[in-house]
């Protein structure tokens, strides 16, 4: 065990775990952080994406050991009132169904904008093609993608 | 016109109670025997059908609470099951909330989802249910306003008499439908009167998803509980050669691990 500092959504949340706990149970049963989904945990869904100094991550394949000084934020920091444009272009489209894999796609589109304010199809297609959903929202997704790059 | 029977007196189909802060409730065997009135000779209903229970809750304020008892597995069942009660309820949907009915053994026996069903085992009952509890708001109104019932009507979660000129929110009528008699039978809306059947509505846990609140059953927990995981082959065909059950029990939190086969002729093999 070993005792971490970490700057989650802004504030700083102190953990006591093995150095090798994944960040994305570090946040579920140790910060008691569910929005955070646990899909495959091999960094093959996209279910756990947060960001890490803005960057995309999948949080199931990082251990907490490897977070340092960076800044997490999960889909509960996005951010205060559920209404960045990424957010609020998925409920114009009302992108999600039974919503499990949301936040992941959320916080990697949310990324991707971040990085490339007006993504071709194209990219957003390569950007987006790790996260998978179940329920097959892909084409809404793409369009609220574009909804948020025009807002 | 759909008439339906209620089979008030041999089943108890609906019940209806107040709520503790005032306002009606209704509550009614989800997938209870209903049918079109023409059929309703011939059909001999079983005990067995009652296994699904729903409820309406009217507030005084006119706000609408629906329970969802199916689970929402992205079908989005959560929100058209809903829809077609509110649609013959008559209400505004934008005055509805939706909430999950819990897992109920006592009440609820068969609280899943599978083969497409839900919507079309629920449709009858979903749509008499709504029908009842607008019917009972008429006619409480009626009694109040001393008119004859069959001149009210309503729209959007209102109660009108036009020639009194009198209307008033189903919220306000909510508390004096509290122990009316159920009616025998219930006229359905035409289909093309419809305003939210047939319509696009939002996915009713939206807000929610978007912002990552607690809604699945990974987010939930209780005092004492474990985890239980599978690991499964990284292919299919593929066999367990050996396990190292002690490294992995010495992880911090582990409890157990041991391995099984999900075929039963081959676990009676080993
Ligand atoms: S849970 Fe992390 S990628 Fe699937
Ligand atoms: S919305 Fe159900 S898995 Fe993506």
């Amino acid at each position: 065990m070993a005792l971490f500092s970490l700057k989650i959504n802004g504030s700083t949340q102190e953990v006591d775990v093995d150095p090798s706990t994944p960040l994305l149970w570090v946040l579920r049963d140790h910060l008691d952080m569910v929005g955070t989904k646990f899909g495959c945990g091999i960094a093959a869904c996209g279910a756990c994406t947060v960001h890490l100094e803005g960057n995309a991550i999948r949080s199931c394949s990082v251990p907490v050991s490897m977070v340092g000084e960076q800044a997490v934020t999960t889909i509960e920091g996005l951010s205060e009132k559920g209404d960045h444009p990424v957010q609020k272009a998925w409920l114009e489209i009302d992108v999600p169904q039974c919503g499990y894999c949301q936040a992941g796609q959320i916080m990697n589109a949310a990324a991707l904008l971040n990085q490339n304010p007006n993504p071709t199809d194209a990219q957003i297609e390569a950007a987006m093609s790790g996260n998978i959903c179940r329920c097959g929202t892909y084409t809404r997704i793409k369009e609220a993608i574009k909804t948020a790059a025009n807002s | 016109m759909t008439v339906f029977k209620t089979k008030v007196g041999r089943r108890s189909f609906l019940k209806t109670s107040a709520l503790a802060g005032g306002g009606l409730m209704i509550s009614f065997s989800w997938l209870a025997s209903c049918k079109p009135g023409e059929e309703e000779q011939a059909l001999q209903m079983p005990d067995e059908w009652f296994e699904l229970n729903g409820f309406i809750k009217i507030g005084e304020n006119g706000v609408v609470t629906i329970m969802s008892p199916n689970p929402e597995i992205g079908q989005n069942v959560k929100t058209s099951m809903p829809m077609i009660v509110a649609e013959e309820l008559d209400v505004d949907w934008d005055n509805v909330v939706v909430e999950q009915a819990p897992l109920n053994t006592e009440i609820f026996t068969r609280q899943l989802a599978g083969g497409s069903q839900s919507i079309r085992q629920g449709w009858n009952n979903l749509r008499m249910a709504g029908a009842t509890g607008r019917r009972m708001l008429m006619e409480a109104a009626a009694k109040v306003w001393q008119v004859p019932v069959g001149e009210i009507t309503t729209k959007k979660g209102v109660l009108y008499h036009s020639a009194s000129e009198q209307s008033a929110g189903y919220g306000e009528f909510a508390s004096a439908a509290v122990g009316l008699e159920v009616p025998e039978e219930i006229t359905l809306k035409e289909i093309k009167d419809f305003t939210i059947i047939g319509t696009d509505r939002r996915n009713v846990d939206g807000p929610k998803i978007v912002t990552g609140q607690p809604l699945y059953g990974l987010d939930y927990k209780a005092e004492g509980m474990l985890y239980a995981m599978v690991a499964q082959p990284p292919a299919f065909g593929m066999k367990l050669k050996s396990v190292d059950v002690a490294a992995a029990k010495a992880m911090p939190g582990i409890r157990d691990v041991f391995s099984f086969t999900s075929y039963p002729a081959e676990q009676a093999k080993q």
